[in-house]
């Protein structure tokens, strides 16, 4: 495991799929990458990025840069299966629902692991939760395995629906941040989450704005986050840096 | 009529002619036939007696009854509740799950003797202090029958309970009610949650507040609310109903999103605006949710129409 991870403030999303996955991140230099096979990557061109991960994942592992995959929940066994090189740092699994599904998930990276020559426990797993099962579950889903190094806010408005409310938030969002950073800090783990504002988020968020709500989210306790462009990597670098 | 649509209930006390012959012609969704707080303890026990008639009296222009009773008088109150007409049986300051088990054994047996389908009466936990919330998860799984969870958890009976200032600038009930929110969510039952709109004044009867709350609760995705006033009705009914506007972006939204589909590809955009597996699914809802409101607002307006021929010139 990483020396403090804590000090992985910018999380970049690469879709697996693009030509340029292996060398875009070189000049942004995020914290960490994240070979995305998940939102990002059509249906059409899931296949060819579950078959260029080896590649990938072995090139920006040489060059000493922490190297995640998100896998899609749907998919996850066959993607897990995909992402599993040497190199990996670990595996973002967003979505999960129980525990049960987290132990699972180790047991299949621990047979990958065992199968392409990585240490066994090696490799990590970061959890987004997304779900209101998820969230409830939280503590008993972030200990399903030893692996679980970090405890994120996925995209919550859009897999809850929760709408904004007066206080320019979203509905129930700054309780389900409270909820994920309880569970990770009580467990050491790293808490993953932006506060963001309802009307600008995610893959839209410009750069100001993605600064705010890591600046936010630093206050709230977290210490990093998804970056869904390689536009929000030095906001969120800024924003979750302490000043 | 047991539709989901519930844009809007209102309680009504069985006691005051005034109010029970009258609310149907208001139009809301939902009236409560109230035997607790609304009532005197004096009066309780003639309250109870008139709760069968008055459901035919409160529901003439299609708005689904539910009786709201006494806790401490579960037993006494169920016989004189549980009724052919009454949709949902709201069960105040429910705490533990033995309360609703208590309940919905009674309920079973009333259900049985009375000719009504068993288990097909809802059972609306009211969660109005800091046990019944922090108990929420083993309430709403203690019983097989089909639950509505009060996300709300921001009453009167919460803030003396906590010992807070009810009418605050700021949030008093942010964690009980997230947290009754989350669980229901979590169980996938259905949650009759709030948002916290300040109100510092106090008053519960300002004609604008109505559209303020319909207007908040439309933005956050919340289809319920309940009126203290007969005047917040018609503002709440349509301000909690699908618009033509939304109506008319969920068609767009879905046709683009099957032609993404079809092309193997998963994110576009449409006038400026993503459209995703999420926006397409938010889509979809608002079609639903625009189709359910236009079924209860019809089945409104022919029981209505009949309740109006019927009354005498």
């Amino acid at each position: 495991m990483a020396e403090n991870i804590n000090n992985r403030r910018s999380w970049m999303i690469v879709p697996a799929h693009d030509p340029a996955a292996g060398t875009s991140y070189g000049e942004i230099k995020p914290d960490v990458v994240v070979l995305d096979l998940e939102y990002s990557v059509p249906p059409k061109a899931k296949e060819a990025a579950r078959a260029g991960l080896g590649a990938l994942v072995k090139k920006i592992g040489d060059s000493q840069t922490a190297v995640f995959v998100r896998i899609d929940r749907d998919t996850r066994w066959a993607d897990v299966r995909a992402a599993m090189h040497r190199g990996i740092t670990g595996i973002v699994f967003p979505g999960p629902d129980a525990p049960e599904e987290v132990a699972e998930l180790d047991e299949l990276i621990t047979a990958m692991e065992r199968e392409r020559g990585i240490d066994v426990g090696a490799t990590e797993l970061v959890l987004m939760l997304e779900s209101a099962k998820g969230f409830w579950h939280a503590d008993a889903i972030a200990q399903a395995s030893p692996r679980v190094s970090a405890l994120g806010v996925g995209r919550i408005d859009l897999t809850m629906r929760l709408g904004p409310v007066p206080q320019d938030e979203f509905r129930l969002g700054r309780f389900l941040m409270t909820r994920a950073l309880v569970a990770a800090r009580m467990l050491g783990k790293q808490p993953l989450g932006a506060l963001w504002r309802p009307g600008s988020r995610g893959g839209v968020a410009s750069q100001p704005v993605t600064a705010k709500a890591a600046a936010e989210a630093r206050l709230m306790g977290f210490t990093g986050c998804l970056c869904a462009t390689p536009e929000q990597v030095m906001p969120v670098n800024d924003g979750f840096s302490s000043v | 009529m047991n539709n989901r649509v519930a844009r809007v209930s209102m309680f009504v006390t069985p006691t005051n002619p005034r109010f029970i012959d009258k609310a149907w012609t208001r139009g809301g969704d939902v009236y409560i036939l109230d035997i607790e707080d609304s009532i005197a303890p004096a009066e309780k026990e003639r309250c109870r007696t008139l709760i069968r008639e008055s459901i035919q009296k409160a529901n003439k222009g299609g708005a689904s009854i539910y009786v709201r009773i006494n806790k401490p008088f579960v037993d006494a109150d169920l016989p004189y509740a549980v009724w052919p007409g009454v949709d949902r049986i709201m069960l105040p300051k429910t705490e533990s799950a033995d309360d609703l088990r208590h309940a919905h054994d009674i309920i079973s047996r009333l259900e049985k003797e009375r000719g009504i389908p068993v288990g097909s009466i809802e059972l609306y936990p009211m969660i109005e202090s800091t046990l019944g919330a922090v108990n929420i998860h083993d309430l709403l799984t203690a019983v097989p029958r089909k639950l509505s969870s009060m996300g709300g958890a921001g009453g009167y009976d919460m803030a003396m309970n906590l010992g807070i200032e009810m009418f605050a600038s700021f949030d008093q009930y942010a964690w009980p009610v997230a947290y009754v929110a989350l669980a229901a969510m979590a169980l996938d039952i259905e949650a009759t949650g709030g948002v916290f709109v300040p109100n510092t004044s106090g008053r519960v009867d300002q004609g604008d507040q109505a559209a303020t709350q319909a207007a908040a609760l439309h933005a956050a995705g919340v289809h319920h609310s309940g009126a203290l006033h007969p005047n917040f009705i018609q503002p709440l009914v349509q301000g909690l109903s699908a618009t033509t506007d939304e109506i008319s972006w969920a068609n767009k939204v879905i046709a683009e999103f099957d032609r993404l589909t079809d092309a193997g590809e998963s994110i576009g955009m449409l006038d400026g605006k993503v459209v995703d597996k999420y926006e397409y699914d938010r889509a979809l809802r608002t079609l639903e949710w625009a189709a359910a409101c236009a079924a209860k607002d019809a089945y409104k307006a022919r029981a209505m129409h009949r309740a109006k021929q019927e009354q005498p010139a």
